[in-house]
């Protein structure tokens, strides 16, 4: 699915938010959002899936040329992982109930399969609020996958979890990727482990400083003056991007 | 000794007392779940100035009170909407606001009417045949309500976000679900009386979370703390000469301590 933005500024109080964002991406691409603490990536991603407006009547969020407005209106193929799943643990809701009554998901084979290909079969009958952080991102990550969702957001979606659930959580969203053709968009301060996946990144501070293929990114000069001062946000060592 | 549960006095608080616990501790999993304790509260609260404007403008109580609650929680909610300020200092800038409205007019009405003493503390031995009809009806209302939109309240109180995402209004659910509390809260003023009615919703869904493994269980367990504290309450206040609404609450309170033991202690989970 191509993603058009256009003119996004956005603006609280007298803070200014995001100033004239303009991108495009590619039908079935995987793009990171990198950027330092409040350059606005939640903010964009807010206003791409329709859950804020942007200022003015200028700005555009078009999929496959189509409003976002009118795509959650009639249907919602966005889907969202948020960075900090806000909810009560100690709700005693399992696994199964969660996606039973939040997705009116039926038993059966897609509903096995994709629980198979998420890890988390075995915990179908476990409270959520005993899952650890990765589990739970596994968890919303089906939760997308039985609404069908077309487009995938993602705010910091291994920030809670370890290097081995890091590495499944990416393993995951490059099958969605590439196998469903799901289009992913990633908000991520972890650049190393960003480039070893993404195919697109899109470095933003308010505005967008620079934009382009992973490894075109890494190398060249654009993301060292952009990380200028956070350097250990990127500089794990070398490209290690699989697609480079 | 029995019998005297069977006589029409006894079988009619019995009756009440079982439809507005079933339907507390029903709506009561959302109070939970979404943490609105201070907001019944204040619901509560503040139907002691509905009883004294309507005792002041000669009007039937318990039918007043019903459409007060309600106005009372659209109030909150449209101030909530339209303010800065977080959802709890706005419930309680206008429960203030009623309740000192409300003590003002209580002032005049000093020096005769008992009617106050019995909502306060409430008295369910004493319900009429109005009161019986009105507990029937929104019986009927609410637990058609949640039939049909408890999943989706559910959803929009365990994960706001991702409810706006499916294309769900969470703000005209959140509405909904304040007016049906502020509805059931009306109601069951007249059981436990508006100091203790918020226990009917708190206390039984609070009591059943210590013990489910699952959220049917949640709801269950919760429904049966309510029904059973709510029956056995009436008949130890009838044989005991215990005030109900204290008696019943007392009892859900025990059933509370009790899955908080059974819990840490027994590791119980059903």
């Amino acid at each position: 699915m191509e993603i058009n933005v256009s003119g996004v500024s956005c603006r609280i109080g007298e803070v200014e938010i995001l100033k004239d964002i303009n991108f495009r991406l590619e039908s079935g691409s995987f793009t990171a959002i990198v950027g330092p603490n409040g350059a606005g990536k939640s903010t964009l991603v807010k206003i791409m899936l329709g859950l804020l407006k942007p200022d003015g009547t200028a700005a555009k969020i078009l999929y496959d040329g189509v409003e976002v407005a009118e795509v959650n209106k009639n249907r919602h193929w966005l889907g969202y992982v948020p960075q900090n799943y806000a909810f009560d643990r100690s709700v005693p809701i399992t696994l199964d109930e969660f996606f039973k009554i939040t997705c009116r998901a039926e038993e059966g084979d897609k509903y096995n399969s994709v629980l198979e290909s998420l890890k988390l079969f075995k915990l179908k009958k476990h409270i959520m609020g005993g899952l650890s952080g990765g589990e739970i991102q596994r968890a919303l990550i089906a939760y997308n996958l039985f609404h069908d969702k077309r487009v995938l957001f993602l705010d910091e979606p291994t920030s809670a979890i370890d290097i081995e659930g890091e590495t499944l959580v990416y393993s995951i969203l490059n099958n969605l990727n590439k196998e469903r053709k799901i289009n992913i968009i990633i908000i991520s301060h972890d650049i190393d482990a960003v480039l070893k996946n993404v195919d697109t990144v899109v470095c933003l501070n308010k505005t967008i400083h620079c934009m382009g293929g992973a490894c075109e990114i890494l190398e060249g000069s654009m993301i060292q003056k952009f990380f200028e001062g956070h350097r250990g946000l990127y500089q794990h060592g070398g490209c290690h991007h699989g697609r480079c | 000794m029995l019998e005297i549960l069977l006589m029409p006095f006894a079988l009619k608080a019995l009756f009440v007392s079982a439809l507005i616990s079933v339907i507390c501790a029903w709506s009561g999993i959302f109070v939970t779940i979404k943490n609105m304790a201070f907001f019944s509260e204040s619901i509560s609260h503040s139907s002691l100035a509905g009883i004294a404007i309507a005792l002041w403008l000669g009007f039937d109580p318990s039918l007043f009170l019903v459409f007060f609650s309600a106005a009372a929680a659209a109030l909150i909610a449209l101030v909530a909407q339209s303010s800065i300020a977080s959802r709890d200092s706005v419930i309680g800038i206008v429960h203030a606001t009623i309740m000192s409205a409300g003590i003002i007019l209580l002032g005049f009405l000093r020096g005769g009417n008992t009617d106050i003493a019995r909502y306060l503390f409430g008295d369910v031995l004493a319900v009429t045949s109005t009161d019986l009809y009105i507990c029937s009806a929104l019986f009927v209302l609410a637990a058609a309500y949640l039939a049909k939109f408890s999943t989706t309240h559910t959803l929009t109180c365990l994960t706001p976000e991702l409810a706006r995402l499916n294309g769900i209004n969470v703000k005209k659910y959140d509405f909904m679900l304040m007016i049906l509390l502020a509805l059931i809260i009306s109601v069951s003023v007249k059981i436990a009386g508006a100091i203790l009615v918020t226990a009917l919703l708190v206390i039984p869904s609070n009591a059943a979370k210590n013990i489910s493994a699952s959220y049917n269980s949640f709801v269950i367990l919760s429904i049966v703390t309510g029904l059973t504290g709510a029956v056995a309450g009436v008949a130890a206040s009838i044989f005991l000469d215990f005030p109900t609404g204290p008696s019943i609450v007392l009892l859900n309170s025990i059933a509370y301590f009790a899955s908080l033991f059974a819990r840490n202690y027994l590791k119980i989970s059903i």
